[in-house]
């Protein structure tokens, strides 16, 4: 809110322009536009219904919440004029000395990350390649995979036309690795394991001369893991900006080599020799995403969970007297150590069954989600992470309702 | 942007709601503004035409769309005028078709077989005049095959969009950063319900799209709707007249230079943005890449048009010029010319 008040103010009395009246002309029948003001609630004009994330950063559900640093680089970048790709050049070095990476760049997202990380190795600065993707004859076009870490996000590998070659073992790999291998692909982290763990797989890419790529979107946060992540030695990695580091929704990250990252920006906006000029940032994403990650990485791990502890004990607070009811805070198992809520209740006092609860907290005005069972396994989970201030308070009064009115 | 923009950005930025509930709203919201049955917002008229590409040889199939851009046994040809190929066909490309080049329209007809995807046509180009578009249309329409138009370069003016909408083209982009000052990264495609639909397939959120890298943030649907309606809203011929002022003005001041000319152009085709054409004789010892050069290197950085799309020449235009920068520009110009003036006159300065 103070956000938008600042730049309200700011924008007082300089609006450049006069906005007159609706425009003219035309036989076919306009419809109404609306006068425009600074107090418009555009949910509300457009019937959309808001509602307050106890989910976690999911891109459904909009990504996660901006730190107000993060809003007011982008208001600075919005505001004034700069070249781009020189602007990508300096934010690009200083987010590689805070992660000490050898070069970095910000892309639309983790997908887009790997799109352009898979298109830089098979085509490793070759302008013609560049120019004949997503057509890959006569280049290097396969990725080796472990078969372990198929998953949602590998449809991305294939968009700039790459093949995926599966392994499940060292010998897999040395069987299957040809003249035509493009990139060894590496997810962190994964529910099954992994068949040949990161260190093994990475020397072994060294020792075959393929360059080695990490997708560890999800591992913040906390943001220390990206300069983890880096020192483990992939040629590349990548991250999501809008998630667990709190930047722009539509930024991401691509670390490592150099020569790799050099390839990949060519591939990408606003240069429009690939196939990656369709995925734009914007000057307000390139400051954005440096300031997230500086901002991240000033936040330790203890205060990151002291906050969240805190919001969970505003609704815990309001719940705990209800008969039947169990509430418990834990750090997820995964690499990326996020708190959860937990919240539990004896079926027989409180005549609820899970899927409903959470259909009744999405009918709710205002309407909340929590995590997906699919998500949680089968159990009743928020997330403190995009939760804005008071929301928290909020919540835990809409499950006393919600808990009481069927006990 | 506009301040509005920067406004309601300013709101999605604080208020959650579902991706695909902000999406359907501003798209409908979109289309209604603007005569166009659907509407949904792009990464960029590039992002824009890579989905309605691969809308049109997908054609909803979910099986389809899991395998571009491997475009085995789909239809994957887009029928392109050999006088329309531009730098963004490459973008036509990228999900996997093929471009089958015509020499005109009605050569269109012969081209079209089982594997044709798409009719493409790029509007607002110089040739234009000799195009029977209404025909290639047509031709479309009668085959039952759809036709994408890139309409990206042809705002301002916007209400030029809605005359486009009516010529009956099915899909239609447009930059969302540029003539309609909305956010950076962002576009539109507008048309035919059905194809949006698959179009919007193919796009973020969706977690394995072809473009799911092409994101698109909250701030930005709701910043191209406020574009949108405050462009509508806003005066172009009162806008147009004040850039006519300002390069008229800078114009002036340059030309009091000895040897220096100025001519003033209002492009007929293109957005219509009026630009100072700067020409000076040979005896100056200096080219306009030079002058151009030396702009950007000073300080303040000034940047004129590039000279591949001004013919060679020192184009000035106003659109992104505020009133108090014009004095600055005029300044730095007369500057670099004077010093390289053959003139000892006009090099002191009393020329």
């Amino acid at each position: 809110m103070t956000y938008r008040r600042a730049i309200l103010k700011s924008l007082a009395g300089v609006l450049p322009f006069s906005l007159l009246g609706s425009v003219s002309g035309g036989e076919h029948k306009k419809p109404e536009v609306p006068v425009l003001s600074p107090g418009r609630d555009y949910f509300k004009e457009l019937g959309v219904i808001p509602f307050i994330n106890a989910a976690g950063a999911y891109s459904a559900y909009g990504g996660a919440r901006m730190r107000p640093e993060v809003v007011d680089a982008m208001r600075y970048a919005a505001t004034r004029k700069v070249k781009m790709n020189q602007l990508h050049d300096a934010v690009g070095k200083q987010i590689a000395t805070l992660v000490g990476s050898e070069a970095a760049m910000v892309t639309s997202g983790a997908t887009a990350s790997i799109v352009l990380g898979t298109a830089a190795c098979m085509t490793l600065g070759d302008e013609a390649k560049m120019r004949q993707l997503p057509d890959t004859a006569h280049m290097k076009n396969e990725i080796i995979i472990q078969v372990k870490h198929r998953y949602t996000y590998d449809r991305a590998l294939t968009v700039a036309g790459a093949t995926l070659v599966e392994v499940e073992s060292e010998q897999d790999v040395l069987d299957r690795v040809n003249d035509r291998t493009a990139m060894m692909f590496f997810l962190k982290p994964t529910q099954q394991g992994d068949d040949i763990a990161a260190q093994d797989y990475i020397a072994l890419a060294r020792e075959l001369g393929i360059p080695c790529f990490c997708d560890a979107a999800t591992t913040t946060p906390p943001a220390n893991n990206v300069i983890e992540g880096v020192n483990e030695g992939f040629d590349l990695i990548c991250y999501s900006g809008g998630k667990g580091l709190r930047g722009p929704y539509s930024a991401g990250l691509l670390l490592g080599n150099k020569d790799l990252i050099r390839y990949a920006r060519r591939h990408s906006a606003p240069n429009d020799l690939s196939i990656g000029r369709g995925m734009k940032v914007s000057s307000e994403e390139y400051l954005g995403m440096l300031v997230a990650l500086e901002s991240s990485l000033n936040v330790t791990e203890e205060e990151d969970f002291l906050y969240k502890k805190q919001r969970f004990t505003n609704i815990t607070e309001q719940i705990s007297d209800i008969p039947g009811v169990t509430t418990k805070v834990f750090e997820s198992d995964s690499i990326t150590n996020e708190l959860y809520l937990d919240i539990d209740w004896d079926t027989k006092v409180v005549k609820l069954s899970r899927e409903d609860f959470i259909a009744e907290l999405r009918r709710h005005n205002p309407s909340v989600e929590i995590r997906l069972l699919l998500f949680s396994g089968g159990r009743i989970q928020l997330s403190a992470t995009v939760m804005a201030d008071g929301e928290d308070m909020i919540v835990g009064s809409i499950i006393r309702k919600v808990l009481l009115q069927f006990s | 942007m506009w301040p509005e923009v920067i406004d309601a950005m300013a709101y999605a930025v604080e208020h959650k709601a579902r991706m695909t509930d902000i999406h359907d709203a501003v798209g409908t919201r979109i289309a209604e503004l603007l005569s166009a049955e659907a509407a949904m917002v792009t990464s960029g008229a590039t992002g824009a035409l890579m989905l309605g590409t691969a809308a049109c040889m997908t054609m909803g199939d979910l099986e389809k769309n899991e395998r571009l851009p491997d475009t085995t046994d789909m239809a994957n040809e887009v029928i392109i005028l050999k006088s329309q190929r531009y730098l963004y066909d490459r973008s036509i490309r990228a999900p996997g078709a093929k471009l089958v080049e015509i020499e005109s329209t009605s050569q269109a007809r012969d081209a079209i077989n089982d594997k044709t995807a798409m009719l493409f046509f790029l509007l607002n180009r110089s040739d234009e005049a000799r195009i029977d578009v209404e025909g290639y249309i047509q031709i479309a329409k009668q085959y039952g095959i759809p036709i994408l138009c890139d309409a990206a370069t042809t705002v301002p003016p916007v209400k030029k969009i809605a005359e486009t909408m009516r010529a009956g083209f099915d899909l239609v982009c447009y930059s969302g950063g540029k003539g309609l000052r909305g956010p950076y990264s962002a576009g539109l495609l507008l048309g035919r319900k059905d194809l949006i639909g698959y179009a919007r397939q193919h796009a973020s959120p969706n977690h394995r799209a072809y473009g799911r890298s092409m994101k698109v943030a909250p701030e930005e649907y709701l910043g191209m709707m406020v574009a949108v309606e405050t462009s509508l809203n806003f005066d172009e011929e009162k806008e147009y007249q004040r850039q006519l002022n300002l390069v008229s003005l800078m114009g002036r001041e340059l030309a009091v230079i000895d040897g220096v000319s100025v001519s003033t152009h209002v492009p007929a085709q293109e957005a219509r943005e009026p630009y100072i054409e700067i020409n000076w004789d040979e005896r100056f010892a200096i080219s306009p890449g030079e002058v151009k050069q030396l702009l950007r290197n000073g300080k303040p950085c000034i940047e004129v048009r590039a000279l591949f799309l001004s013919g060679g020449k020192l184009h000035l235009t106003a659109s992104m010029l505020e009133k108090n920068q014009a004095p600055v520009v005029v300044r730095r110009i007369k500057e670099i010319l004077r010093k390289n003036a053959p003139n000892p006159l006009a090099r002191s300065g009393r020329a």
